[in-house]
């Protein structure tokens, strides 16, 4: 049996909970629409077997508009015979029924999870399943994924379904108006080529707009066959006041209240008077923007900045000099007899004493601070408020209220952030994105390290902020004004706000902490291996020599060269380089706002580098890179000049 | 029948989805799927710092632009 189940849904329905329930796998979960921006897979072990099952990011309809949407139904049309498991939202089923109907068209054999029971029960709803699922032709099940109800049941149909033991016979079919059915046979027709979906589904998607499907169908149709679909097209958009692509979604979601009819009973709905009042102070902008601020002060500042890099590191740092850096000395002494092969692991760059101390004791809290901090945002689901708070700001960086989700990823790890920028719907704003995101985002180990470091200085910490943000509105500007296009327009579903579960929480840290700790790991030994090989053979001095002057230019010593060196392997590397430099006096205060500053702009790590390169493609990479040196060394050179005429 | 774009409504005010005007359909569609579609009531919540409505069991945030794409009637 070499079937798969494909989960589809919604953005913010619980397809992740649910893949996670069935495979026990791990995918991020949280109240925001599109933490998947990848495709997980994982096995599930049902009575009939392991199958594999794969989790794709939210999608709508079946039109795609974002790449992450993109990615969604590419794997829906690779994978014609696979089982498809839909998640929807119990509370919205009006919704949510044009989806399985077009899965249903497309011939896909469904399974429907109607999640989020216990939801629809408290805002009053009562949902006779039963009725649906005969209506629909395909098994109904009802489940709470996030306290496991109903996930044995579904377990169970899966299995059924896979063994062939579910007819399909009988499914329901999506019906359209007499005209809407007239201009889907003629478009049909005109399908010769093979697809990976049915005709009456092409004809469907080609009539609704959708302009991947279009581009695939003119590439293999030929020229009188695509002129004659275009014509049913343009004639069916002039005869509808709102355009065909509207009248289909209105005549299927006719069909959807009328399958519906008698199958949701409202009681008399039980407001939530807290979770509304809560929800209307975060958007409200009296309320809102306070409380804003408080969320990034207690949030940023205090809990990763303070608490974060401030006392765990500290905490950690005594223990590891005090305790296993002497232990590991005694190993390696005694199993390693050359004094240079010890300083591999024990010298000044030594993967032990450098490598591992910084991974572990500098970056991992920090980064863990903040990957708790934001799942926390991320399950509340203060996210969308925070991006509709954020529009207009956004908007004047040629952006729009959604691009703030990879933004303040990127405080976290900026290479996730570069990731999550496919939630962004055009090229050029997924460009802006990334651009910032190299340029001017600080990632949270960084961020981390230099707060602690600037913070003695209050004045210091606000001209670093000060410079930072400054220059990266400006360029959020220049890119906004420079680039072609303009912004996209903004709307966003704002789900109800959710008390975060603890355990919810812990795991996705610790999830995304791993994620990233087998990240860096490597490349933080990688880079202690290089310089000390680099050190041997003298070609690492000659790099530094050839850095020394730039770094001279801004007015510091020549020690702070080998901490730009290391920021070009990663950003936090070259920060915690910082971090070793002050705590033995070598920078004034003046030195450490303009390296900070600098460190800042500079650079984005190796592994942000190959994102990019990944994403944006070679030419877009190597542009941004080669405007980000020059632009953090005169920022820098500029303010090392300014806070010497202050007379600092 | 009055129809008008949701920016000419007060916040508070309840009517009924008229339609969404655009040359885009890719964004008519998504907006179909977010629950704009006709009939529907739908309340304007608040203006600043973007619309925010209530249509159905869910709350839909937008920016000025689109508010005036949707079209309702009181």
């Amino acid at each position: 049996m070499k079937s798969r189940i494909l989960i589809i849904g919604n953005p913010n329905v619980g397809k992740s909970i649910i893949f996670n329930r069935l495979t026990g796998l791990y995918a991020t979960v949280s109240n925001y629409p599109g933490t998947t921006v990848e495709i997980a897979s994982g096995q599930a072990k049902l009575s009939c077997g392991l199958v594999e099952v794969i989790d794709t990011p939210g999608l709508y309809s079946l039109q795609a508009i974002t790449e992450e949407e993109r990615v969604a139904r590419r794997y829906l049309m690779t994978a014609p015979d696979s089982i498809v498991l839909q998640v929807a939202d119990a509370r919205n089923l009006a919704r949510m029924l044009p989806q399985t109907l077009q899965l249903l068209q497309a011939r896909f054999r469904v399974v429907l999870a109607v999640n989020m029971l216990d939801e629809a029960v408290r805002e009053g709803l009562s949902l006779n399943l039963e009725v649906l699922s005969h209506r629909l032709g395909i098994p109904v099940i009802g489940t709470i994924a996030t306290r496991g109800e109903g996930l044995d049941q579904l377990k169970e149909i899966l299995s059924q379904v896979l063994l062939g033991q579910v007819s399909y016979q009988k499914t329901i079919e999506l019906r359209f108006s007499p005209e809407i059915q007239a201009d889907l046979t003629s478009i049909a027709a005109n399908l010769k080529a093979t697809y990976p979906l049915p005709p009456e589904s092409l004809s469907t998607l080609i009539l609704a707009g959708d302009e991947e499907i279009a581009e695939l169908i003119r590439r293999k149709e030929n020229a009188l066959r695509w002129r004659k679909i275009k014509a049913v097209v343009n004639a069916a958009d002039n005869r509808y006041p709102w355009g065909a692509g509207y009248q289909l979604a209105i005549e299927v979601h006719a069909q959807a209240e009328r399958i519906l009819k008698g199958v949701i009973l409202r009681f008399e709905s039980r407001t939530r008077h807290l979770q509304n009042w809560l929800s209307k102070l975060t958007t409200n902008p009296l309320t809102g923007f306070p409380i804003l601020l408080a969320v990034i002060y207690f949030g940023l500042y205090l809990f990763v900045g303070r608490f974060g890099a401030g006392f765990v590191v500290d905490h950690l740092d005594i223990l590891f000099k005090k305790v296993l850096i002497p232990a590991s000395e005694d190993l390696v002494t005694t199993i390693i007899p050359s004094t240079l092969w010890q300083s591999l692991f024990l010298g000044e760059y030594g993967i032990i004493s450098l490598g591992v101390r910084y991974a572990v004791v500098i970056i991992l809290p920090i980064v863990g601070c903040f990957f708790f901090f934001f799942s926390l945002l991320e399950d509340s689901g203060y996210l969308p408020r925070l991006s509709m708070l954020m529009d207009r700001t956004c908007k004047s960086l040629g952006l729009n209220g959604r691009a703030i989700i990879p933004l303040v990823l990127g405080l976290g790890c900026d290479t996730m952030a570069t990731l999550t920028t496919r939630i962004l719907e055009t090229k050029r704003e997924r460009f802006i994105a990334t651009f910032l995101l190299a340029l001017a985002v600080p990632c949270s180990a960084q961020l981390g390290v230099i707060l602690s470091l600037l913070s003695p200085n209050p004045g210091a910490v606000l001209i670093w902020g000060a410079v930072v943000l400054f220059v990266l509105l400006l360029t959020g500007h220049l890119l906004g004004r420079l680039l072609p296009g303009s912004p996209t327009l903004f709307y966003l579903e704002i789900p109800p706000l959710r008390l975060p579960r603890l355990g919810n929480i812990i795991v996705k840290t610790l999830s995304r902490m791993q994620w990233y700790f087998l990240e860096i790991l490597p490349v933080f030994i990688g880079v202690s291996v290089l310089i000390w090989a680099g050190r041997l053979f003298g070609f690492f001095q000659a790099l530094l020599q050839l850095i020394e002057p730039a770094v001279k230019a801004l007015g510091l010593p020549r020690e702070t060269a080998v901490v730009f060196l290391f920021g070009f392997f990663r950003r936090d590397y070259g920060a915690a380089g910082l971090y070793d430099l002050t705590s033995c006096g070598a920078l004034s205060v003046r030195n450490l706002i303009t390296a900070a500053i600098t460190l800042t702009l500079f650079l984005p790590c190796i592994a942000q580098f190959a994102v990019m390169w990944k994403e944006r493609g070679p030419l877009a990479s190597l542009l941004i890179t080669g405007v980000i040196i020059p632009t953090a060394f005169a920022i820098g050179f500029a303010v090392n000049m300014l806070l010497g005429f202050c007379g600092l | 029948m009055n129809q008008f774009p949701l920016t000419r409504m007060a916040p508070g005010v309840t009517a009924r989805v008229a339609g969404v005007r655009s040359t885009n359909g890719a964004f008519i569609n998504k907006l179909a799927a977010l629950g704009v579609l006709p009939g529907l009531p739908i309340t304007l919540i608040q203006t600043y710092p973007a619309y925010l409505v209530q249509i159905g069991q869910s709350e839909l945030a937008m920016d000025r632009e689109t508010a005036r794409c949707i079209e309702v009637i009181i």
